[in-house]
């Protein structure tokens, strides 16, 4: 039986101008990427993309969230400076502290554990 | 009582046809709307544009024949992009604000199939 796969990309945007990831926002990034769907593969591709489109930039979301966390703890272990290794203790605290409030939402993750180890050492 | 012996053969092609062949013929609702050649594959192409976007209008095809005054042509378009192409004829609705539409008269792999036309053949 022919199922319906999911495909999940994982892009980072380059712009010239460093002021536009300050103003980007997620509903703007969903309207401009439709757009382009739309301008490239016409109607019928705006039509395959609409379904549950919103929901996988949720989870492309969710996956940076943890690997940009887990980037953090490398840092950390590797910074030799002390003033450095100050203000990584301090990103990562604030990203535990971030999850810890959206596991009770109900997503499961395991960097929390990960964090406290690095910090400990 | 005798029965005559008779064989019948068939014959069957092993490698089938790049492309398909299509004689369409477009109609107007209101007469007297004429397109030359180009007119008429410009429209073509932003039927395909309109449904497939700029990868649909993209799509390689060919007016092998075009009359202008009964507004039929012939078009040869590969095999990948035949349902593309019919698809975007069906979803033709207006051309310059005149609603018109796509009449696909016959379709074929072969060419030469399109000479004859058992459709419209007339009983006397």
């Amino acid at each position: 039986m022919v199922r319906f796969k999911h495909r999940y990309l994982l892009c980072e945007l380059v712009s010239d101008d460093p002021r536009c990831r300050l103003t980007l926002e997620d509903r703007v990034l969903v309207g401009l990427i439709r757009d382009t769907i739309a301008r490239v593969h016409g109607t019928f591709g705006a039509a395959a993309c609409s379904i549950g489109f919103a929901g996988t930039i949720r989870t492309c979301q969710k996956f940076l969230i943890q690997y940009n966390r887990r980037q953090l703890l490398i840092l950390l272990q590797n910074c030799t400076d002390e003033g450095e290794r100050e203000a990584i203790q301090k990103s990562v605290a604030k990203s535990c502290l971030l999850e810890e409030s959206s596991e009770e939402e109900g997503a499961s993750d395991s960097g929390g554990e990960e964090a406290a180890e690095a910090m400990a050492s | 009582m005798e029965f005559e012996e008779s064989w019948s053969q068939r014959i069957m092609r092993i490698d089938p046809s790049d492309y398909h062949y299509m004689k369409v013929c477009l109609e107007f609702e209101e007469h007297g709307i004429g397109l030359n050649a180009a007119q008429f594959k410009q429209l073509l192409v932003s039927a395909l544009q309109e449904l497939f976007g700029e990868v649909g209008a993209a799509l390689p095809f060919d007016v092998l024949t075009y009359e202008e005054k009964t507004l039929k042509a012939i078009l040869r378009v590969c095999n990948s992009g035949f349902v593309k192409l019919w698809s975007s004829l069906t979803m033709l609705g207006s051309y310059k604000g005149n609603k018109c539409a796509f009449r696909v008269i016959q379709v074929s792999p072969f060419l030469l199939a399109l000479s004859g036309n058992s459709r419209e053949l007339v009983l006397d």
